[in-house]
Order: C-alpha cells, then structure tokens, then sequence
C-alpha cells in the first residue's frame, strides 16, 4: 500500500483533484438543471364542475357523502383526479346521489404541506377547485423538488388573480404567511387518522373507506348498498 | 514544535469547525423534519424562502442532508486520522479529505451566489456554512502543505 501510495503519489492527488472538481461540477448541474421546473400552465384547462362549496363538489344534502384523502404530491391521486373522477362525477355528483368533498393531505413531505396549505388559502377566497386542478396539472414525479415552492405556488395564485377579478393574490400570500392554514390541516390530518388513512387517494364513502384506484364497479356497489339501506 | 503536535493543533481546529458545520446542518435538517419548526433567521434575509426555493433540494433531496453527511464523513476521517502515525498515509486522508472539503466548496460557492443574485435573499445559516467550510479547506491545504514540506525535507 505504502509502496503504491509512493509511486503513483502524483498520479493519486491529480485523482482527488479532479474527482472533486467532478463531483462539485454534477452537483452544480443537477441543481441548475433541476431549477428549469417547466410549470407551464400553457394548455391548461379547469375541469367543469356544476356545484362546488369551499372543498365540497356536489349537493351537501345529498344522501351519500364522499370523502377523497388526496396528496397533491402523489402520482395516485392524479391519476385518480384526471381518471376516476370524471367518472364518479358522472355517475354520482351530477346525477345528485352523492358529494364529494376534498381532504389535502400532507404525506408526502414540505412540498406536500405547501401545497395543502395553499389550496386552504385558495378555499378562503373560493377558489379552491381552480387551485386544486392547477396542482395537479404542474405535479412533479420528483417528490420535495421545489415544483410547489413558495415562487411556484404564488405564480399559480397570479394566474387565478388573472382568472378571476375577485381573487387577491395579496390576501393569499398574508394568509400563506400566516399559521392558519397548518392548524387547520392538523385538524383534517386528525380526521384522517380517525377514519384510519394510511395512503392516497382514499375515499370514504358513508364511512367505508375505498383505498387506490378501483373499478367504477366498486364505488358502485358500495353506493348502491348504502342507498337501500 | 514538535511536527506531530503541530499538525495535531491544526486538526483541533479543523475539528472544532467540523463541530460548528454539524451542528448548523443538523438544525437546517430539524427544521426540515420537523414540518411545524420554524428557521430562526433574525432579521438578516428569509431563511424559510431560501430553504424552501427549488435550490434547497438535490433531487428531492434537502441541501442541509447533502451538508450533514458531508459533516459527517469529514468528522469521521479527522477521527481516523488522529490515530493514524505514517505520515505517508496521513498525507492521503488529509488528500481525500481536501477532495472532498473542495468539491463541497464549489458547491456551496455556487448556493451563495445562487443566493446573492436569483433569490436574492440570504439565509445567514447557508452563509455561516460556506464560511465554515472554507475554514475547514484553508486548515486542510495548511496541513497538505505542511505534511509535503515534512516530507521533502526528511
């Protein structure tokens, strides 16, 4: 070891050199790469929705009442968003069988909180679903990457200031600022652990908790049994 | 002096700052956990928005868990090297320890500046943290020096 060390000294501390500059270099370019997040909102559109109250789509009234458990942050629940709803909406919410009202969970880290917090902010000034549609549609496979950084999710409050005369981005950013929007995921957070949530999407049919993704068929069945009951 | 003691001196320093840089990190990390504790900032900069910018993570993952580890790893071959007596073998801890001081370096050159001109907002602790390691690069090319300058004139 000693010898090898003694012979290719040069060579060695050349290695080290160049190993660390390389290193440093990879570091400096995923961080540059990474900070290119494309949140183009360009192509969006706003899902169409007949009856919504703060968080709630669809009659409160009606019988049956569907609880979704959602992670802005996680891939399921877009999937389920962009897959699973239209058809629920279909069969359930513009039919006036049942409601859904939407529970932003904070699984999956900082991003995920952010998120949530912001959509609450967005809910204060009835823009909630608008917030919702636009989160999901910038989603990031990356987890914590920054796509729902604080400059990520105001610029998505600016666009709703564009949308709609009424929206401030003003009062959303001082209520963003503020420890509200946290104390109030806490309390949805407890409900979850209540209903026993353990993953996203969740839904929560009259108390019977449908876990992922499943059949129409599923929902249906469930929905059905509880409109004889 | 007694070179060994010398050097020995130099590591104490390096050490004590090491110390400094895990205990910066391990907070940014804490705060980073903990999704209820706040960054205490005074009131120099917005430590929250630079922690929170897309710069504060390395694929997904927090800048602060990158500088913890680093902390970690240079504790751990400054520990090595204290019971390590060839000077030949010294000389190369201190190489692979200079290696990876100075890639960590350009790196956190690069977050400052990322600081000064995109955000344009600082965060004292990443400022502390640069400044901590390059005390720790400048203690660890003395010591190459000193330890090449032993050798040669043994």
């Amino acid at each position: 070891m000693k010898k090898l060390l003694n012979d290719f000294g040069g060579f060695i501390t050349v290695f080290f050199i160049g190993s660390a500059i390389l290193v440093a270099a990879l570091l400096v370019f995923i961080s540059i790469n990474q900070s290119s997040i494309d949140n183009s909102l360009e192509g969006f559109t706003s899902t169409q929705r007949n009856k919504v109250i703060g968080r709630l789509e669809g009659n409160p009234t009606n019988k049956i009442k569907m609880i979704e458990f959602s992670d802005f942050q996680c891939p399921y629940c877009k999937v389920f968003h962009e897959q699973m709803m239209p058809q629920l909406r279909k069969e359930f919410l513009d039919t006036d069988i049942a409601s859904i009202e939407y529970y932003p969970m904070t699984f999956l880290g900082e991003d995920s909180i952010n998120s949530a917090k912001a959509s609450i902010c967005a809910q204060d000034q009835s823009q909630f679903w608008l917030y919702h549609d636009l989160l999901f549609y910038i989603q990031n496979p990356n987890h914590n990457n920054g796509t729902f950084s604080d400059d990520e999710l105001l610029k998505l409050a600016e666009y709703i200031e564009t949308e709609d005369d009424a929206f401030d981005k003003e009062v959303f950013l001082t209520c963003y600022n503020s420890g509200e929007p946290e104390m109030f995921l806490k309390q949805l957070q407890s409900q979850a652990t209540a209903y026993g949530i353990q993953s996203t999407p969740t839904v929560v049919i009259n108390g019977v908790a449908v876990a992922g993704i499943q059949d129409i068929t599923v929902y249906r069945q469930i929905v059905e049994k509880l409109l004889m009951e | 002096m007694n070179h060994i003691l010398y050097l020995r001196n130099i590591n104490y320093l390096r050490l004590l700052f090491t110390i400094i840089g895990l205990f910066i990190t391990i907070y940014l990390a804490y705060v980073h956990l903990s999704a209820s504790a706040e960054l205490s900032c005074g009131n120099i900069g917005d430590c929250t928005k630079v922690q929170a910018s897309i710069y504060g993570f390395i694929l997904g993952i927090p800048v602060s868990y990158l500088g913890l580890s680093l902390y970690l790893c240079i504790f751990a071959l400054i520990i090595f090297e204290f019971y390590v007596q060839d000077y030949l073998y010294k000389y190369f801890i201190q190489l692979l320890n200079a290696s990876i001081v100075s890639s960590a370096l350009i790196f956190s050159m690069y977050l400052t500046w990322v600081e000064f001109f995109i955000l344009k907002e600082i965060c004292i602790w990443c400022i502390g943290n640069a400044f901590v390691i390059f005390l720790i690069f400048l203690f660890n090319i003395w010591t190459l020096v000193s330890l090449k300058r032993y050798r040669i004139n043994k």
